[in-house]
């Protein structure tokens, strides 16, 4: 049978121009059809930045080059106070960040340096939380948060529920175990306490990881709406996702859309720039939570 | 009376069935039956004391009905959901008793072993825990502890805002699909589908979910890998190509409905319409009609993952190693065949790994995307089942309801991580390294 088809194979060509031509695809019509999805995918996005330079009686003429109230758009938004609401959003996104980071390395550590009695069932049931999604628990922790703890309308409210990340601190393990253990061996040797291998061995060894874990989560926090949507109600704390919509002039009947789609694009921005930028150690984060 | 004949008739029934299956498996007859009686006393007294055997009290029944085959049949939800409960839960006893004999059996003898990993700190018995504190305490608190009132509020009259609740059995739960009126929720069966005929607004939220989630999971992998096919060539220019593909995964679903909101949008004058009578097209209702809204729905979020979709299997095909596609070449399989037994076997964990986040994200993360598109309309028909908790927990103000929707939310996700381990832990690991 093998040897049939062996045979048949000579009638092609070489193999030598065969994989060539498997590699170095160059054909014009692949270059098309990549073009075309580039455009279809930033399309709806080009077409917003578009309309954030326009009046609404312009937008609806399907004016495809840019209008003219580029400008009074973007004075209606430093009107609407956007500045607070982007530095808002900078803020909870970073606290959050910061603190999954940190409360993950030192979970990390704790499951991976040290003995303990039940530590796999410790690790067990903080994976255990990934089962329950934040959508699932948001009525009772709504409750909770604003009527048991009285944290309505609060940075507080907004940040400490999101700190504990299950995520992070299966990604810390998975990377501290990676680790060889002679290095905590030789620290021990030298006379090192588990807090001065963590600053200058560990952490040093993590960058990658820990750009990863930033990345995914900053993302995340940035991009967050349902929950400040319910928890904050005073504008001067709200962030931009939720902010957006009251990006109005309040002057036309109906939405001004120009100055809305304006703040989408400004908010769009700071994800968009550092996905981009880190998108090599964006997808190391995803292999690493892959690999056992 | 009729408390104790339920937890006998409970007992007797789980020895009959596991007694059954048991001696159907080749084990003992009576070491079966004798495991379904323990389960089933456990199971019925574990769920039925906390609700106070309510589900007997006809205080609390509510009816559907169901058109099948010609007949009508009235159905008591809630003592069906309790009969469903004590099942499942003696079903859990049942496993975990036998796990655990299994398990001493093997164990017996044996000490516990001692932990003795290399590398780990000595002389530090209280730092571990220092540690993990903050992480602990914080699932514990913001979600565990949520979960669990998840339990006691669905069985619960609790309104928002009110401190007091009242205990209302799991009529919260079967509001969802009865009623306490014999006639107003009334579903047809016929050809294997379930009609609702009346009122029975959670089933169509469900549909919705259902609807999005596989759509958006065929849309985005289906155009996803075939840009990646594309994209992951040796061409000039691949990274750049792939750079100005994926970003959209980083924009929010708020941005993402609004910009929607705009193409699809504003009636016979919005962007689409006036593109498709440009071609002589007629206008189409995009967000009015129903059905046009949910796809409008599906290709928003599909638009919104497919970036990411494309990063991950550029990833994957270019794990590929190049010595197949040569082997599968030598033996005379053309391009289509090459990508149908080679290319897909080789990247199935990333299949896998894409479809269950994409899974993830249409049933629990639409929330902006839907809010800020058609804000669930027109009537309900891109309401899903987040979206439905929130209408119900927070504008209508029923914590009850939406704490027992909150539930059955929450056994999608069992169900989805259930499949997903069982489909990772067979078909795919293979090709992970």
């Amino acid at each position: 049978m093998t040897a049939l088809t062996r045979r048949r194979a000579v009638d092609r060509p070489p193999l030598v121009h065969l994989l060539r031509e498997l590699v170095t695809a160059n054909r014009w019509y692949i270059h098309v059809l990549l073009w075309i999805a580039v455009i279809f995918m930033g399309f709806p996005l080009f077409y917003a930045a578009l309309v954030s330079t326009q009046n609404n009686a312009q937008m609806f003429r399907l004016q495809m080059i840019p209008g003219d109230s580029f400008s009074f758009n973007l004075q209606t938004v430093l009107d609407r106070n956007i500045a607070r609401l982007m530095f808002n959003t900078f803020a909870v996104a970073t606290m959050i960040t910061l603190g999954k980071v940190v409360l993950s390395i030192f979970s990390g550590m704790a499951l991976v340096y040290f003995r303990f009695p039940a530590k796999s069932l410790v690790f067990g049931f903080i994976l255990a939380a990934l089962m329950v999604p934040g959508e699932v628990t948001i009525i009772a922790l709504f409750r909770l948060v604003a009527l048991e703890l009285g944290w309505g309308n609060t940075w507080t409210a907004l940040v400490v529920p999101a700190v504990a990340s299950p995520t992070g601190v299966f990604l810390f393990r998975q990377h501290f175990a990676s680790i060889t253990p002679e290095l905590s061996e030789a620290a021990q040797l030298d006379g090192a306490g588990p807090l001065q291998f963590l600053l200058r061995v560990l952490v040093p060894l993590s960058r990658n990881t820990i750009t990863a874990l930033v990345v995914i989560m900053f993302i995340g926090g940035w991009n967050s709406y349902l929950w400040p949507l319910l928890i904050v109600t005073n504008p001067d704390l709200q962030v931009i996702q939720v902010g957006l919509s009251t990006l109005d002039d309040g002057v036309e009947i109906g939405r001004t859309w120009g100055p809305i789609m304006l703040g989408a694009v400004i908010a769009s921005i700071p994800p968009i720039a550092i996905f981009v930028l880190m998108q090599k150690q964006f997808l190391q984060g995803f292999a690493l939570t892959r690999s056992k | 009376m009729s408390a104790f004949l339920f937890t006998i008739l409970a007992s007797a029934l789980g020895a009959l069935v596991v007694g059954a299956i048991l001696k159907r498996r080749g084990r003992g007859l009576r070491g079966g039956m004798a495991l379904g009686a323990i389960a089933g006393l456990l199971g019925s007294l574990a769920t039925m004391i906390p609700l106070q055997y309510c589900v007997l009290d006809p205080e609390h029944h509510m009816f559907f009905k169901i058109s099948v085959l010609g007949g009508t049949i009235t159905v008591n939800a809630v003592a069906l959901l309790g009969i469903l409960l004590v099942i499942v839960v003696a079903w859990a006893f049942a496993l975990a008793i036998d796990r655990l004999r299994h398990h001493w059996r093997a164990r017996s003898g044996t000490v516990w072993q001692a932990d003795t990993a290399p590398g780990t700190f000595v002389g530090y018995d209280f730092s571990p825990w220092i540690f993990l504190a903050p992480t602990l305490v914080g699932l514990v608190v913001f979600t565990y502890y949520p979960a669990a009132q998840n339990f006691f509020l669905g069985t619960q009259i609790a309104r928002r805002g009110v401190a007091k609740t009242a205990f209302n059995c799991l009529d919260n739960f079967a509001s969802l699909i009865a009623s306490r009126l014999q006639d107003a929720h009334y579903y047809i069966l016929s050809d294997g589908f379930v009609w609702h005929a009346e009122n029975a607004r959670y089933l169509a939220v469900f549909g919705n979910s259902l609807f999005f989630s596989v759509f958006i999971v065929i849309v985005a992998n289906v155009l996803g890998l075939s840009i990646a096919l594309l994209a992951s060539q040796k061409i000039r220019g691949a990274s750049v190509y792939r750079t100005l593909m994926i970003w959209p995964y980083a924009i929010s679903g708020v941005v993402v409905g609004i910009v929607f909101a705009i193409l699809l949008g504003g009636g016979g004058s919005g962007f689409m319409n006036q593109v498709l009578r440009l071609f002589g097209a007629e206008p189409v209702p995009f967000l009015s009609d129903p059905w046009w809204a949910r796809a409008s729905v599906v290709a928003a979020a599909a638009w919104n993952k497919l970036g990411f979709n494309v990063l991950i299997y550029i990833a994957a095909l270019q794990a590929v190693p190049l010595e197949l596609m040569e082997a599968a070449a030598i033996d005379g399989a053309n391009a289509w065949k090459r990508f149908l037994n080679v290319t897909i076997p080789m990247i199935s964990p990333y299949i896998f790994f894409v479809v269950f986040l994409n899974l993830n994200y249409s049933f629990f993360d639409l929330y902006a995307v839907i809010d800020n598109l058609t804000e669930g309309g027109p009537v309900n028909a891109t309401t899903n089942l987040v979206v439905d908790i929130i209408r119900v927990g927070v504008e209508s103000r029923d914590i009850g309801k939406a704490a027992a929707q909150s539930i059955v939310l929450f056994m999608v996700v069992v169900g989805l991580t259930y499949v997903q381990f069982r489909v990772m832990g067979r078909r795919v690991t293979y090709g992970a390294d």
